[in-house]
Formats: C-alpha cells, structure tokens, sequence
C-alpha cells in the first residue's frame, strides 16, 4: 500500500519554478531520505505533502486520498525543520510538550486521564528521555530537544512519520542515537519514514530508499545508488566550485583596489 | 480591620481579586504568543469606545466591549495577512485606536472619561461589579475549558493544527475574550495600566515556574499579591490604587530578577577566588 503518492507535482514561487513534474511513492514500510542542496526545494516538497501549499499542477495523496480532502491527521507524525528549537523558553515541561499531542485522542474540552499521561511517559522512555519528562526545553540540549520531538510525533502513535532535517543542529552523539531510535521505529515497529536531510554520508547506511532533488528534477533510487549520490555531489562540488571562484573573484578586486 | 468597614472597599477587593484571577490567565498566553503589547493596543482602543459610549449615551463599558473586540478581530486579520510582521498589526490597531480616541474625546461633555484612564477600583458601581463577576466566570471557565488547546497554540500553531486543535475557533474564542477582560479591567484599574497586569505576573511567574501549569498559577499568585498589597498602600498612604498595584509589580518583578542573579554572581565571586 502506497502511504504517500506524488504525482506529477510542479510547484513555483513567484513565477520563478521550483521543481516540474515530480513524482514518486512511499510504500508501507520504506524508511525514505530525501537529499538535495538548499533551495532545492525539499521543505516545500513537504509542505506539499503536507497540503500547507497549492500546486500549480499534479497531485498529492496521503493513504489513498488527496490530501485537500485528507482528514486522518493523526495517522501522520511530522517534526518541523527546527523541531522544538523555537520553543526553547517555553515554559512547559517535557511531559506536558508530548501530553500536548495526545489532542486528538483526549477530545475536546476533556482532560488527559492516567492513561494518557503513562502513553506520554512511554513516549519519552522509547526516546531514552524519560529521566528530562520534568525539565523545561532550556533545561536541554539540542539532541535532547529533537528527541523530545520525536517523542512528541510517537506518543500519537501515527503510522507515517514526516521529518524535516531531524538532525540538523545536533551533535554527532545524538545523530547516532536519533538514526537508531528511527530504524528501530521502522523495523521492529513497522513507521514508515520520509525524512529531509543534508547528512548524506551517515543517512545512507539507516535508509532503505533516496530521493535527490536537483535542479527542479527527481532522481530516485536505491540506497547508495550511483545516481543518486553522484548526482548530488556533482552538484554540491560544481556549486562549491563557483562559490569559491566567486570568493576568488572578489578577493582579486579586494586586492586590486588595495 | 478599618479599611475594611467601608463597602467601596469591600467591593473593590473583590473586584481586585476576580481580576487577579483572569488577567494572568489572558496574560500567559498572550506572552507566549509574543503579543505582549496586545493589552496596551486593546486598552487604548476601548478609550475610544469609552468615548463613544459617552457621546452615544449608552453604557460607556458597553462601548468599550465592543470597541475592543472590533480591535482585537483587526489584529487578527491583519497577523494573519501579515505573517511575518505580526506585531505591526498591534502598532496599526494602538495607533487607529488612540487616533479615534482623540478624537471623540472632544466631544465628550462629562468627566467621566478620565477615569477611564487610571481606572476608579474605588468607585465600582452595581452594574460594573455584576459585569465583572461575569466576566470573570466566562473567562476562567472558558480557560479551564481550552487549557490544553490554547497551550497546544502557543506552543506551535502549526503542530496544534495538524493534531487536529481546532486553530481558528480557539484563536477568535481567545480573542473575544481577551477584549472583554481588557475593557472591563481598563473600567477598574485603568486603561493605561492594563497590559502591565497581563504582562508583569506572568513575567514574575516565569522567573520561577518550571512548568506550563506552574507559569499560570505563580501568575494568579502574584497577581493576586500586587492587587492585595497595591490596594492596602495606595489606602493608607492616599495613592491612586491602579499605579501603586502596577509599580509594586514592576518592584517585585526588579527583585525577581535580582534573586535569581545573586547565586550567577556569588559563583563568579568564588570561582575567581579559588584562582
């Protein structure tokens, strides 16, 4: 079963295209990376999925259904680009941050009962946070917070989880211990994944599948697929290139004017 | 106790402490929005439907109400049209309000209009105290009610929103009652001074809370407190009630940040000791 379907997707800011018929699927059970340099336009590939965005032409389908008329949200985790970063003086413990999501299963005007509050715990405990479910965000580090995100996505208990660079901004200790905790996820307890992320070295060995967007085109392959890592490094090496000869270029000006 | 053998009195501590009770609960989500400014905005704006009221002849809280909800739906409207600049829209709406304001002041004949600026919690008459207690009513049940969803907001809208909080309807129910608690407090204790009340406890709460649940009670307790004590000094030593609660606010809030800088200085002190 296909959880997710992009079909024919083109997307452009301000007349200026971002990327034209794009498409491609996650299946059940695909723990998915998608790479490409910034401004590729990877963020707004997931806010197309999302359906925060219009596209200007194709189709996006979440669990069979287009996601203007999707309405299952809580069968959908996702974890923003800064994850809880933004709140990080929020006054609110890390137990109440992930009770926070349990919305749709506590109801309107309804208070969270025992239940609730020991699903929050076995949140924090299945991301080895259970000993911070009483410290405030600023009380941590930049790991732990995204842990605590990604707490906050499984205490919902959603079946696909959208992540947007959930490594960004943490140290190399928590990347290990954050890829370990999503391959866990995904094996032993079945999550698809589809995560955006520049860290394409260490991705690679935890992903089953790569998506490259380069250049307004997919490339979709296998993990460790030529292709799709060639491609992304000839691009990253070409535009290193031209950033250096830009840099170049106005340090001979600099000079010259000296 | 003498302060108490007066009714006046009696009526403005029960006033005092009903809106002890609401205005942090106003005031911890409106900090955490970032929309601090938004009770100065309100309360300016219900000046003019205070004037209004007066020129109008119809109740002057009435058109405070409503002047203030009219404001407090054009700052929504233009955050949302605005994202990226949403404090503009709270300088826009002060600054149309105070405008207005100015204007219709001209025309108003009565004095009454000053005592909407620092407010008269001495002088609180049957209607207004029959307002206030329902007022406070609506608005704290209305909080226990939309406790989790107006956290789940201020924390991240757009996460509130995909657990499926119902964003909007939560955002005008807030809203409404941010207007009707800012223009029934600007009556009592002062247009002027209002947003200090929202913004101060909460600020004094953060200092020392290390939860969301403890942020609004540490709140309600020092709005309480400045209220209680604002009143009892500003009788004894014949001040204006609704300056004397705010500064002792501001004091409490200096020595607030005093305490909690004393231990960063003392170990500063005996780390360059022990080198």
């Amino acid at each position: 079963m296909n959880l997710i379907d992009v079909k024919d997707l083109s997307f452009s800011y301000e007349n200026e295209p971002l990327f034209s018929d794009i498409s491609f699927s996650v299946k059940e059970g695909d723990c998915t990376a998608v790479i490409g340099s910034n401004g590729a336009g990877k963020s707004t590939l997931m806010r197309l999925i999302l359906g925060e965005l219009q596209p200007d032409k194709g189709s996006v389908s979440l669990f069979g259904q287009d996601v203007r008329q999707f309405k299952d949200w809580h069968k959908v985790g996702y974890v923003k680009q800064s994850g809880l970063q933004d709140a990080i003086n929020f006054p609110a413990t890390a137990k109440e941050i992930v009770l926070a999501n349990l919305y749709s299963q506590i109801g309107m005007f309804r208070f969270p009962k025992k239940e609730h509050k020991e699903k929050a715990m076995a949140a924090l405990e299945s991301v080895g946070m259970a000993d911070y479910a009483d410290k405030t965000l600023g009380e941590m580090s930049g790991g732990q917070r995204q842990r605590v995100a990604l707490a906050m996505l499984l205490v919902a208990d959603p079946m696909l989880l959208l992540l947007d660079e959930p490594v960004s901004g943490v140290d190399s200790k928590n990347v290990a211990v954050i890829y370990e905790i999503l391959t866990r996820l995904n094996e032993e307890q079945g999550k698809t994944i589809l995560m955006i992320t520049h860290d394409t070295v260490r991705v690679s060995g935890y992903v089953n599948r790569m998506l490259c967007i380069e250049d307004g085109c997919l490339i979709e392959e296998g993990v460790g697929h030529p292709d799709v890592l060639a491609h992304y490094h000839q691009h990253h090496f070409i535009r290193t290139e031209s950033i250096k000869g830009r840099t170049a270029d106005t340090d001979c000006c600099q000079n010259h004017e000296n | 106790m003498a302060i108490f053998e007066f009714e006046f009195m009696q009526r403005a501590f029960l006033v005092s402490i009903l809106l002890a009770l609401i205005i942090p609960c106003i005031g911890v989500i409106v900090v955490l929005k970032r929309l601090s400014m938004i009770g100065d905005s309100l309360a300016h704006t219900s000046l003019a439907g205070v004037a209004a009221g007066l020129i109008l002849n119809i109740n002057p809280v009435a058109g405070a109400i409503t002047a203030c909800i009219a404001a407090s739906l054009g700052i929504e409207f233009i955050r949302k049209r605005l994202p990226k600049y949403a404090e503009m829209s709270i300088a826009i709406i002060m600054s149309a309000g105070i405008g207005l304001a100015g204007v219709l002041s001209g025309f108003v004949k009565t004095a009454n209009f000053n005592s909407f600026l620092f407010g008269s919690i001495v002088a609180i008459s049957d209607f207004e105290l029959r307002l206030v207690v329902m007022v406070s009513l609506l608005v704290l049940i209305s909080f226990v009610l939309l406790y989790k969803e107006l956290f789940f907001i201020s924390l991240d809208e757009r996460l509130a929103r995909l657990a499926g909080v119902p964003v909007w309807a939560v955002n005008f129910i807030f809203t409404i009652l941010t207007a009707v608690t800012v223009s029934v407090a600007a009556r009592t204790v002062g247009a002027l001074i209002v947003s200090s009340l929202m913004v101060i406890p909460t600020a004094c709460a953060m200092q020392y809370a290390k939860s969301y649940k403890r942020t609004v009670i540490y709140s309600i307790c020092f709005a309480v407190l400045f209220m209680i004590s604002g009143l009892f000094i500003s009788y004894y030593l014949r001040l204006k009630p609704g300056g004397t609660i705010v500064l002792i606010g501001v004091v409490c809030l200096l020595l607030s940040f005093a305490v909690k800088g004393l231990p960063r200085i003392f170990k500063k002190h005996r780390s360059a000791k022990a080198r």
